[in-house]
């Protein structure tokens, strides 16, 4: 994939995730992990090849359909980037309006999750008022709210202490095992990887270098990864 | 009913847009309200002007008076003279018309009954003389309509001269040309003033929307990962723009009929007197409602949108 300036971000990658798979993808920085993420997103497109998620072929997708393609994402972000202005209701509710439910539906299924996380009872407060904790079950609640059958967790530890990072695997866990989802976590946090022995992809200067069940240090080639 | 779910939505983001960028959107508003001021007052001074220019076409009419002295016999035949004229002349539309002196008495005492003097003018002292009128199409083509009647002898125009003096006439044609030069000069100055007044809103707008879609960068950002379409995350924006432009069409129809009951009439009324030297006719402003409603609403909702359009373009990558 490369960039209208001729930066190439990624070459040669080639790889398949299965439905319900939870992998982690990491690397340096500037490894490719975040274009990675943004042509899973179809904020960016391939300039050649083939790309297809969730049955979408995104290397001739037309641009009309990009939404129909994210309705089937939830994303977490790393800062959580709950809207300030917004009761913890409003923001759970905040992606069903956007793509048109009913008010019914949005109060059943908004209703449904804070209890399920056990934030019931703070539906009408605002993210200040909140514990990091709470903060973070807002977010994952969020990006769960429109069903969705791929959760991608852009460096979802990155801001954060060890208890809420359990935390917050604990719920990506729960939602790959119960629910059935996909979960794509993007990170360069070594210690989760350690900690949680999962599929885990490595790229190291725009090149797939490593693809295997659990994590054993980074590969970085001798020659950097020019000729992986 | 999703499609009403949304349209409920975008109104109510659109009115919440609207009073977080309170200070630019009262901005807006007030520049495009004056834009549309601009546009009423001169539409308004240039139609009375022209209704009034229609009533002065009315005036297309010169008199040939006719002496006292003449008998029954030389009237008719000034008629029969005249008539032969006016029919060889393509500027002259109809045959002339007499009008004996009782009927111009008449007329008079219609036209000045509220004056305590217009009674001194009865029968036995009617001042007036009987004449024939002649109609022609264009006020302007008064000197060759004179020019033409001149011809026959034994008449008098106007004044009891042998003919309407050249000074008399070229005034009544210099007023003529003052106000059509003042109305081109109005629809120049107008409409310039209009065209720097539409940029300068649509640049305001413009900057409105771009504050708007700053304040919103995360909500859109999100709005987008969310799987918004286009048309959901620019819609507000639009319906902010429509706002914008209807709240300054009815803030600028309800100034325009203030300025026009309380100082428009009185301006133009008494200039109009300046120049004519007579009465002027002030249209209602609700006749010129819908014309000036419909005007306004298109002017804001053409600068609203089109200035949403250009700042989503500029600044909304979705």
């Amino acid at each position: 994939m490369a960039y209208p300036d001729g930066t190439v971000a990624l070459r040669d990658v080639s790889l398949k995730i299965d439905d319900g798979e939870f992998v982690f993808i990491v690397g340096a920085s500037g490894a490719g992990k975040t274009t990675l993420t943004k042509l899973l997103l179809c904020e960016e497109r391939v300039s050649s090849g083939i790309l297809e998620v969730n049955s979408f072929h995104l290397e001739k997708m037309r641009s009309f359909r990009i939404p129909y393609l994210r309705r089937t994402m939830g994303v977490v972000f790393q800062d959580f980037r709950l809207f300030p202005n917004k009761t913890v209701y409003e923001n759970v509710a905040f992606p069903m309006q956007v793509i048109g439910e009913s008010g019914k539906r949005i109060r059943n299924t908004v209703t449904y999750f804070l209890d399920q996380v056990g934030l019931g009872d703070k539906a009408g407060s605002f993210p200040h008022q909140l514990s990091g904790g709470e903060q973070q079950r807002v977010a994952f609640v969020r990006a769960m709210v429109n069903n969705p059958k791929l959760i991608i967790a852009d460096e979802p530890t990155g801001s954060i202490d060890n208890d809420l990072r359990d935390g917050l695997m604990d719920m990506l866990l729960q939602a790959n095992r119960s629910g059935k989802k996909t979960v794509i976590v993007v990170t360069h946090d070594t210690d989760l990887l350690y900690r949680y022995r999962k599929r885990t992809i490595q790229l190291h200067k725009g090149r797939l270098v490593s693809d295997q069940i659990g994590f054993e240090g980074y590969a970085i080639p001798a020659n950097g990864g020019e000729n992986a | 009913m999703k499609f009403f779910r949304s349209l409920g939505r975008h109104i109510s983001q659109g009115f919440k847009s609207i009073h977080r960028n309170k200070v630019m959107t009262t901005v807006s508003i007030i520049i495009l309200v004056s834009c549309m001021l601009i546009l009423g007052t001169f539409y308004l001074v240039i139609t009375n002007i022209e209704e009034n220019f229609n009533s002065i076409d009315h005036l297309n009419i010169i008199e040939v008076r006719i002496r006292n002295t003449c008998t029954p016999e030389e009237v008719e035949k000034i008629g029969e003279s005249l008539t032969a004229i006016c029919r060889n002349s393509p500027i002259i539309t109809e045959d002339p018309v007499y009008v004996s002196s009782e009927e111009h008495l008449k007329r008079f005492h219609e036209l000045y009954n509220d004056q305590t003097w217009s009674a001194f003018f009865t029968g036995e002292l009617n001042p007036l003389r009987a004449s024939y009128q002649i109609t022609f199409t264009n006020f302007s083509d008064i000197t060759e309509v004179v020019s033409i009647v001149s011809k026959i002898e034994d008449i008098e125009l106007d004044g009891g001269s042998k003919a309407i003096s050249a000074g008399d006439i070229s005034s009544c044609i210099d007023v003529y040309r003052n106000v059509m030069s003042i109305k081109r000069t109005l629809y120049t100055v107008g409409i310039a003033l209009m065209v720097i007044l539409i940029l300068f809103s649509l640049f305001v707008i413009g900057n409105t929307i771009k504050l708007g879609i700053t304040a919103r960068k995360d909500e859109i950002m999100f709005m987008r990962y969310c799987g918004a379409t286009k048309h959901f995350i620019r819609a507000p924006f639009i319906v902010e723009g429509i706002i914008i432009g209807l709240l300054s069409a009815l803030i600028a129809l309800g100034l325009e009929y203030l300025l026009y009951v309380y100082a428009l009439s009185g301006i133009v009324r008494s200039s109009s007197v300046a120049i004519t030297g007579g009465e002027i006719a002030i249209s209602p402003f609700s006749a010129h409602l819908p014309i000036l409603a419909a005007a306004f609403v298109i002017m804001g909702l053409f600068a609203g949108i089109i200035a949403c359009a250009v700042s989503l373009k500029k600044y909304l990558k979705v």
